[in-house]
C-alpha cells in the first residue's frame, strides 16, 4: 500500500466550508472564495425541495453582489432514464439566473421520499478579474414521475468582478435539505 | 413566513426587499407553469424521433415497430401530431 498519495498531500482532503440546508430559501456558499486556490469544487448532495415542481437555480456574487440582472448564459444536456436520446433541454442568452436541472423538477419531499438531487460543481479562477466566471457543472435526480435524469451544464456571469459567492435557491419555496461543501484544489 | 439565506454563520433573515423580489420570482414562475409543462412534454416528444426512425423512413421501410404496432412514419407522425397539440397550448 505504500504507492498510495497521502490524502493530506493532494488537497480536497477537507472542505472549505459546510452548508446544511434546512427549509432554507438560499444557500450560499461564500467561505471561502479567493486566491487560494485556482480551482474549486462544490459538491452538493442529498437535495430536495418542499415543491414538487421546483428548479434548482443559482447565481453568483461578481464584485461584492449577488447579481440578479440579466447577465448569465447557459447551455445544459439531460438525458432520462427511460428516454434514448439526449436532450438539450435549457439555455439561455441573458437569464436573470441560471437553471441547474433544465427545467425538470427536483423531488419533492412529501412526494418522493426516496429521491434526492446531487451535482458536483466546478469553477475556476474566482478572484480574477478579467475573465468571465465559468460554471460546469454534472448532476443526476429524480423527477417527480420518477424517473431518474443524468444532466450537465455550463454556464457563465458575463462580468469579469471577482467570484466570492454562490447562492443555490429553488424557483419556488424552500429546499428542504441538502448538504453543500465547498473545496479547493491545492495549486501545486 | 420569514425566508432564510443558510450560511456558514447559520440562518440570515431576508431584508423586505429580498422578501418583495423573491415573492416576484414566485408569482413569475407559478404564472409559467402551464406553459413549462406543455414544453417539457414536447421535449420528451422529440426525443422519441430516433435516428433509426429517420433512417426508416428516408429508406422508405415499412417495418413495424412491434412496441408501438406502427411503421417509423406512422409513429413520427402520431409523435408530431402530438406536439402540434402542445404547441397550440403555448
Amino acid at each position: 500500500m505504500s504507492n498510495l498519495i497521502s490524502p493530506a498531500a493532494v488537497g480536497l482532503t477537507k472542505p472549505l466550508s459546510v452548508i446544511v440546508a434546512s427549509g432554507s430559501a438560499t444557500v450560499d456558499i461564500e467561505t471561502t472564495f479567493d486566491s487560494t486556490y485556482d480551482e474549486y469544487l462544490i459538491l452538493a448532495s442529498g437535495i430536495t425541495t418542499d415543491n414538487g415542481s421546483a428548479d434548482l437555480r443559482f447565481r453568483l456574487k461578481i464584485a461584492a453582489a449577488y447579481d440578479t440582472g440579466a447577465n448569465y448564459v447557459e447551455q445544459v444536456f439531460g438525458g432520462e432514464s427511460d428516454v434514448a436520446t439526449l436532450t438539450n433541454v435549457t439555455r439561455a442568452a441573458a437569464g436573470t439566473y441560471v437553471d441547474m436541472n433544465c427545467g425538470i423538477q427536483t423531488p419533492s419531499a412529501a412526494a418522493a421520499a426516496s429521491a434526492s438531487a446531487q451535482f458536483e460543481i466546478r469553477i475556476s479562477n474566482p478572484s480574477d478579474t478579467t475573465k468571465k466566471k465559468k460554471v460546469t457543472w454534472r448532476g443526476t435526480f429524480f423527477d417527480k414521475t420518477p424517473a431518474l435524469w443524468q444532466v450537465w451544464g455550463t454556464a457563465a456571469n458575463t462580468g469579469t468582478g471577482a467570484l466570492t459567492g454562490f447562492r443555490f435557491y429553488p424557483s419556488a419555496d424552500n429546499i428542504v435539505a441538502g448538504t453543500f461543501r465547498l473545496y479547493g484544489f491545492k495549486k501545486t | 413566513m420569514t425566508r432564510y439565506h443558510a450560511t456558514v454563520d447559520g440562518n440570515i433573515p431576508f431584508t423586505p426587499e429580498e422578501e418583495a423580489a423573491r415573492e416576484a420570482e414566485i408569482v413569475e414562475w407559478n404564472a409559467g407553469e402551464a406553459k413549462r409543462g406543455a414544453l417539457r412534454q414536447i421535449v420528451a416528444l422529440e426525443a422519441k424521433i430516433t435516428s433509426r426512425m429517420h433512417r426508416e423512413v428516408i429508406l422508405g421501410k415499412t417495418d413495424v415497430n412491434p412496441e408501438t404496432g406502427k411503421t417509423a412514419k406512422q409513429d413520427i407522425d402520431a409523435i408530431d401530431a402530438q406536439i402540434a397539440a402542445l404547441r397550440a397550448q403555448l
